[in-house]
């Protein structure tokens, strides 16, 4: 296994999921660079929740399947507590950001291409988008 | 925990064992945390293109290439 000390975390956003499933390509080199342990993965319950949501009610995916997402999302991934009450207040911008700098995370990807990359301009994580 | 271990038995090529005490050596570990390592990155490759291959359906079912992520996801909220 390697030293997780020694290897990049990255913080997914949903998009990152969502294209890895339906699409493949470098959000799906990602996850399969996280299952083979050269790199770290973070996220948190709200974006988990977000992306199950997604996938039931906008993809028709099966409840089952569904779940059977989220579970491989929380093997494969650190899984951090959500920003306590506030959570609920903020963008999922600035949720992912807030995850991003309470994990100490070396990068954030994203399929966003424009708005992450405004917010995070005051980040001290770089952000990068895969698409 | 041992009681959370069950001792295998498996049959393994020669040369394979042989590159596998390569290895062994090269990192430091022992033969059963390699096959642990390998075993468990297999059964989670093997979940994730199920779920791949799942998820490649139903994107061709909901318009192929044409669907906007972000949008889906800002649709949402």
């Amino acid at each position: 296994m390697s030293d997780p000390a020694l290897t990049d975390l990255i913080a997914v956003d949903t998009g990152v999921w969502l294209e890895g499933l339906l699409f493949g390509g470098s959000a799906e080199e990602l996850v399969r660079m996280a299952v083979a342990e050269q790199i770290r993965l973070v996220t948190c319950e709200a974006l988990i929740l977000e992306l199950e949501t997604i996938l039931r009610r906008r993809l028709a995916f099966s409840e089952a399947a569904a779940q059977a997402v989220v579970e491989f999302v929380r093997d494969c991934a650190e899984v951090r507590p959500d920003p306590g009450p506030a959570a609920g207040a903020l963008d999922r911008r600035a949720l992912l950001l807030n995850v991003a700098e309470r994990s100490g995370a070396d990068a954030i990807f994203t399929t966003d291409r424009s708005r992450l990359h405004r917010l995070g301009r005051s980040s001290s994580v770089p952000v990068v988008s895969i698409v | 925990m041992a009681q959370d271990i069950k001792i295998v038995s498996v049959s393994i090529p020669l040369k394979l064992v042989q590159e596998l005490d390569r290895v062994c050596d090269l990192e430091h570990r022992n033969r059963s945390e390699l096959y642990r390592e390998a075993l468990r990155h297999y059964l989670k490759m093997r979940r994730w293109n199920a779920l791949r291959e799942y998820g490649f359906g139903k994107a061709a079912a909901a318009g192929g290439r044409d669907i906007d992520i972000e949008k889906l996801i800002e649709e949402l909220v």
